[in-house]
């Protein structure tokens, strides 16, 4: 910068105008070229995203066992998930990776992976078992890569993060409808499974603030009970056994498995 | 993020809305340097001065309207975070608008048909969407509120803002688009309340920036597309591929609906027609799409 004003003060002697025209010119043209430069690696970013989306994401070779637990909070921003995996090889001998959705209502409640994660963590077997995760694409779900390193045939991992908003209608309405999509298993897989997912255990921790919790319209197969309760609220448990066999036969669609969640109020009658 | 409030934050909020915050920084940075070279250089005070504001004011300005359709912009945490969690509805619509935008939002007194017809471009100019919609209000409707296809772009860049066309089956019809603080969604306000009867319309706009960039470059890309907000009864899509591909595939990773169309236009482009069971299930569909291009 100095030796440019010097060049261009001996260049212009006595014309400051023009050294600042030279000047401004310099950086203008910085700044674009740094912009251009930036707007290429957004392009090769999305490239990347869309490589590992593509080839990660239709395809899991795994299976897994999820507890997965709502903290429902008393407002808004307190709303939050933690989901525990036991993911195992099911081709192959060992998992390496886990293609991640969290939890959102859609359009309404949007967010990225990175702003909400708030803990992700792997059970350790020897020491310096590394879990790591890459945000795919910043679509209605949070959507991201997460890796074990180094693989194992069963991997114990937790992900916990921020769900701002998820339950405002259960808050507002007192009711709302609860839908998880089972992870589908990829189209090559014709018989057997359907979801990677074999077991899940939903769990709905409800401050004492809000009231207690009522579930309708369950599927088949699942039971809902209160697990727990204190002074701070009520845990509730819904256990699912068998993901394949609720879903049918294979070649039908995969529907969302949903039920109804009532919240009564403490003070009602 | 709390105690992030204040004066000093209404105002970062103007400067973010005419630029991004960074543009503002290296804008203020640029003026500062200029006017101490200036001065440095014989002028006076007061020209380094109105050098200095000149700058600070005209950098942003002329980036914002220079040309670049998609500048990079960096929106601070907190604001996303707002975004986030903030309900439906804008704060930058007016009072009435707004109050008709509020009921069009939490209205499901309809039911809809779709049909999205998406133009895979040679390049990123050639990327459109049209949906078409087939819209039999239950009672009165004064809006729809929409969300536009757009591509998933760095987290930190904002998209460019879309204006779609409206279209209507009938003159007596008329809405204009209000779109809202979160990039691409809007609000279509009816001028008149809609009611009487199945009304057929079409949303068309650019992308602009290109939606299919990855499709483009490495043949490879997912297209989503969420029906849950609204009552939908058909379902489908149109993939129009430009005629530089060689093959198409398409499959809906839920093994939801299936292609019943699949064609090759005069002008050379591939025509792939997906059509949903029906009713179509109210949920997030995602097709996996795989080009092979011609060299």
């Amino acid at each position: 910068m100095t030796l440019a004003f010097q060049a261009g003060k001996a260049l212009h002697k006595g014309n400051p105008a023009g050294v600042m025209a030279i000047e401004h010119a310099e950086l203008l043209e910085r700044i674009y070229m740094l912009t251009d430069r930036l707007e290429i690696h957004e392009l090769e970013l999305q490239n990347i995203r869309s490589t590992l989306e593509a080839a990660f994401g239709p395809a899991p070779p795994y299976s897994d066992d999820v507890k997965i637990i709502f903290d429902i909070g008393d407002r808004s921003v307190d709303d939050q998930v933690a989901e525990e995996h036991v993911t195992a090889a099911h081709h192959g001998n060992v998992v390496h990776w886990y293609a991640f959705e969290g939890f959102s209502r859609g359009r309404d409640q949007a967010f990225q992976f990175r702003e909400v994660l708030v803990h992700l963590t792997r059970a350790r077997e020897v020491g310096h078992e590394r879990v790591t995760a890459v945000e795919l694409t910043t679509a209605a779900a949070p959507r991201a890569l997460i890796t074990f390193t180094p693989p194992h045939e069963r991997v114990l991992w937790e992900v916990r993060y921020r769900c701002p908003g998820y339950w405002d209608k259960l808050r507002q309405a007192g009711g709302q409808r609860f839908e998880w999509v089972p992870p589908p298993v990829g189209p090559g897989e014709t018989k057997g499974r359907r979801s990677v997912v074999r077991a899940v255990t939903f769990v709905f921790r409800v401050p004492a603030t809000l009231g207690t919790l009522e579930a309708f319209d369950l599927p088949r197969g699942a039971s809902f009970r209160r697990a727990a309760t204190d002074a701070h609220g009520s845990t509730y448990r819904i256990d699912i056994r068998d993901i394949s066999a609720l879903l049918g036969p294979p070649a039908t669609a995969i529907d969302p498995i949903r039920w109804y969640l009532e919240l009564k109020s403490a003070d009602a009658p | 993020m709390s105690g992030r409030a204040g004066p000093a934050h209404h105002l970062l909020d103007i400067l973010a809305a005419v630029a991004p915050l960074r543009t503002w920084g290296s804008a203020a940075v640029i003026a500062i340097l200029s006017s101490a070279i200036a001065y440095n250089a014989g002028a006076g005070w007061a020209s380094s001065a109105l050098i200095f504001a000149l700058l600070l004011l005209a950098i942003p300005l002329l980036l914002r309207r220079g040309g670049r359709d998609a500048p990079v912009d960096r929106d601070p945490a907190w604001a996303r975070h707002r975004r986030a969690v903030s309900p439906v509805m804008p704060a930058d619509l007016s009072p009435v608008d707004r109050a008709a935008a509020d009921r069009a939002a939490h209205d499901e007194e309809f039911d809809e048909d779709l049909e999205l017809t998406v133009w895979v471009g040679e390049n990123a100019a050639g990327d459109r969407v049209e949906e078409t919609r087939l819209t039999r209000p239950h009672h009165a409707i004064n809006g729809r509120a929409l969300t536009l296809v757009s591509p998933y772009v760095e987290p930190d860049a904002r998209p460019a803002p879309v204006v779609p066309e409206l279209s209507f089956d009938t003159e007596a019809v008329r809405a204009h688009w209000q779109h809202t603080t979160v990039p691409g969604r809007g609000v279509v306000l009816f001028d008149a309340p809609v009611s009487a009867r199945p009304l057929r319309w079409i949303v068309s706009y650019g992308v602009p920036g290109g939606l299919w960039n990855p499709l483009r470059c490495i043949g490879l890309d997912v297209f989503r597309y969420d029906v849950r907000q609204f009552q939908i009864g058909n379902f489908a899509v149109r993939f129009i591929v430009h005629g530089s591909a060689h093959k198409v595939f398409i499959q809906e990773r839920n093994g939801r609906g299936r292609v019943t169309g699949y064609d090759r236009d005069p002008d050379g482009s591939t025509v792939v027609t997906w059509t949903s069971d029906y009713p179509a299930a109210a949920v997030l569909y995602e097709w996996d799409l795989r080009v092979v291009w011609r060299d």
